[in-house]
């Protein structure tokens, strides 16, 4: 008989991890895992943040567990990722950070819209941030995050960005966010 | 059987030379009957007024669309009446999604209608009506058209695809000029081959391009639950070397308001062997392709299904089904594939399609023979 760790244990094993830079990439069956699961299945459906938190308790664990588990799609794990923005908490705002800032593009734009959702104007250094990454399309989610923060700073960081920022599509996209 | 759009123009000379084939671009035009059905206009809310078309003797499908009226409209049809004058379907229909075999939808910009979307609501010739609806607070005017396939229906019928690469190539290695060599993309095809295979469908030739236009821009496609106008700016840029062919955008990503969509079809159904419209073609990520390319595959088939005209067995919340006879409902499809095992959990058209879930059923089969775009 084999020794499973248990969950907390499994979380904490994934979170350092993620700050070490390692992928986890094992399947672990968590006790929502069969609900959660699912809602990140659809191939035109994105899960919903009102389906996710009617399944109760422990949703952002499983998230987290499921973001990183290298045996599922790749798309799972970025739908993961996002749903993470609408469960905040101190644990998924350093998973969401690890993201931002990890070799993944497509999970970091992902994280990028997780933060401004979750943490609005909270969000703001390290969505300031990404607005100067190589990829263009994490610059873009990054605006798109900070124009949905109402907040004056926001507004400063992403008028400094369009002064100097050479992408017309990312320029296109800040002027959007800016309201113009 | 797939062939490269290399070999195929290689082969067309050879081929016309010994007379054993004709031009495909001939052969489209013999395939195929179009019908300009006018402009119609709507007053506020209204309807246009039944809009006549003509199916000939020998059609096995209809395609009939009217557009543009603009991203921000819906519009359906309302009414179709057959030429009997019976009701073949009315928008009640839609309402309550009764256990009706006819099926059409609401969309922005172009209304697409396809029939049959069932074998048990076939199509006869003859003069059918059909008055469509635009949600709109102003007059609408609408330009008709139908395409019907007048080839027969073969049992081992082909689907030309036409892949246009949008911003790949930095990226992931993909473009006109790699695709043919690329081990990857050559196993996606032959995996959609042998899932659309299983009721008679076969890949033909298989062309490759790049994107023309503001790849960086497109290539990561965004849009939101009102706004598609991104996805169908893409697609109207499609223009197929031939009609009768399935464009397919390989893109690295469609991003819905910070999540993440795999695929995403016009329709459905799509406007089949008509290029340049907003429900042309239709759109799938590359974004899985290295580590689950069986999964592309399957978005793949999933997608180009939708196009040529079919629906989800069970929608998400387990009420709305397809109006296909011969596939399974599942009521708790909310809870995903594996509860939904034995219950078309395991079909291609499934909403939430595992990389497993590669079966078809024979009515399914049946209306993707059928469509102007297959051969």
């Amino acid at each position: 008989m084999s020794r499973s760790p248990s969950p907390s244990s499994r979380r904490s094993l994934a979170r350092l991890a993620l700050v070490l830079g390692l992928s986890v990439g094992t399947a672990w069956a968590g006790p929502l895992r069969d609900q959660v699961l699912p809602q990140l299945q659809g191939i035109e459906d994105p899960p919903s943040a009102e389906a996710l938190r009617a399944l109760g308790p422990g949703v952002a664990a499983e998230l987290l567990e499921l973001s990183e588990d290298g045996e599922l799609p790749r798309s799972v794990r970025a739908k993961a990722v996002h749903a993470l923005g609408w469960f905040p908490s101190p644990e998924t705002r350093a998973a969401l950070v690890a993201r931002l800032d990890g070799s993944d593009r497509i999970l970091a734009r992902k994280a990028a819209y997780a933060l401004g959702e979750g943490w609005g104007a909270g969000a703001i250094p390290e969505l300031t941030r990404a607005l100067e990454a190589p990829d263009s399309h994490l610059r873009e989610a990054a605006a798109r995050a900070l124009g949905g923060v109402d907040s004056p700073e926001a507004v400063a960081v992403l008028e400094a960005r369009l002064a100097v920022e050479e992408s017309s599509s990312v320029k296109a996209t800040i002027t959007k966010s800016l309201g113009r | 059987m797939r062939l490269t759009a290399l070999l195929s123009l290689l082969a067309l000379p050879l081929l016309a030379a010994c007379g054993d084939k004709e031009d495909p671009l001939e052969e489209d035009e013999e395939a195929l009957e179009t019908e300009d059905l006018g402009s119609h206009s709507t007053t506020s809310d209204e309807l246009t007024g039944d809009i006549a078309f003509t199916v000939p003797e020998g059609a096995s499908s209809a395609a009939i669309y009217c557009g543009p009226y603009g991203d921000s409209k819906l519009a359906t049809a309302w009414t179709i009446t057959d030429p009997d004058g019976n009701t073949f379907y009315t928008n009640e229909f839609h309402e309550s999604y009764a256990e009706t075999p006819m099926r059409v939808g609401n969309h922005d910009d172009y209304m697409p209608v396809l029939i049959p979307v069932s074998p048990d609501a076939d199509l006869s010739p003859g003069t059918w009506n059909i008055d469509v609806w635009v949600a709109s607070s102003s007059s609408v005017s609408v330009d008709c058209s139908a395409v019907y396939r007048v080839a027969e229906v073969s049992s081992d019928a082909v689907v030309d695809l036409e892949l246009v690469f949008v911003g790949l190539s930095d990226t992931y290695g993909l473009s006109a000029e790699t695709a043919e060599d690329d081990e990857t993309l050559q196993g996606v095809l032959d995996k959609v081959d042998e899932i659309w295979g299983g009721i008679g469908l076969e890949l033909g030739t298989v062309t490759y391009k790049d994107f023309a236009g503001d790849a960086d821009t497109y290539s990561v496609v965004d849009i939101t639950a009102d706004d598609a106008s991104e996805f169908n700016d893409l697609l109207a840029t499609a223009s197929p070397d031939r009609p009768r062919s399935l464009t397919v955008f390989m893109v690295e990503e469609i991003n819905q308001e910070g999540s993440t969509v795999v695929g995403k079809s016009a329709g459905p159904p799509g406007i089949p062997t008509v290029g340049g419209t907003s429900k042309s073609g239709m759109v799938a990520t590359v974004l899985d392709m290295a580590e689950e390319p069986n999964y592309t595959a399957l978005i793949i088939a999933h997608e180009g299904a939708h196009f040529l005209g079919l629906f989800h067995t069970s929608e998400k919340d387990g009420e709305r089904h397809d109006p296909l006879s011969d596939t399974p409902e599942c009521t708790s499809a909310a809870e995903g594939p594996s509860a939904c095992s034995g219950k078309g959990g395991e079909n291609v058209m499934f909403w939430a399609p595992l990389t497993s879930s590669t079966e078809l059923s024979s009515d399914q089969g049946w209306v993707l023979r059928r469509n102007p775009a297959v051969q």
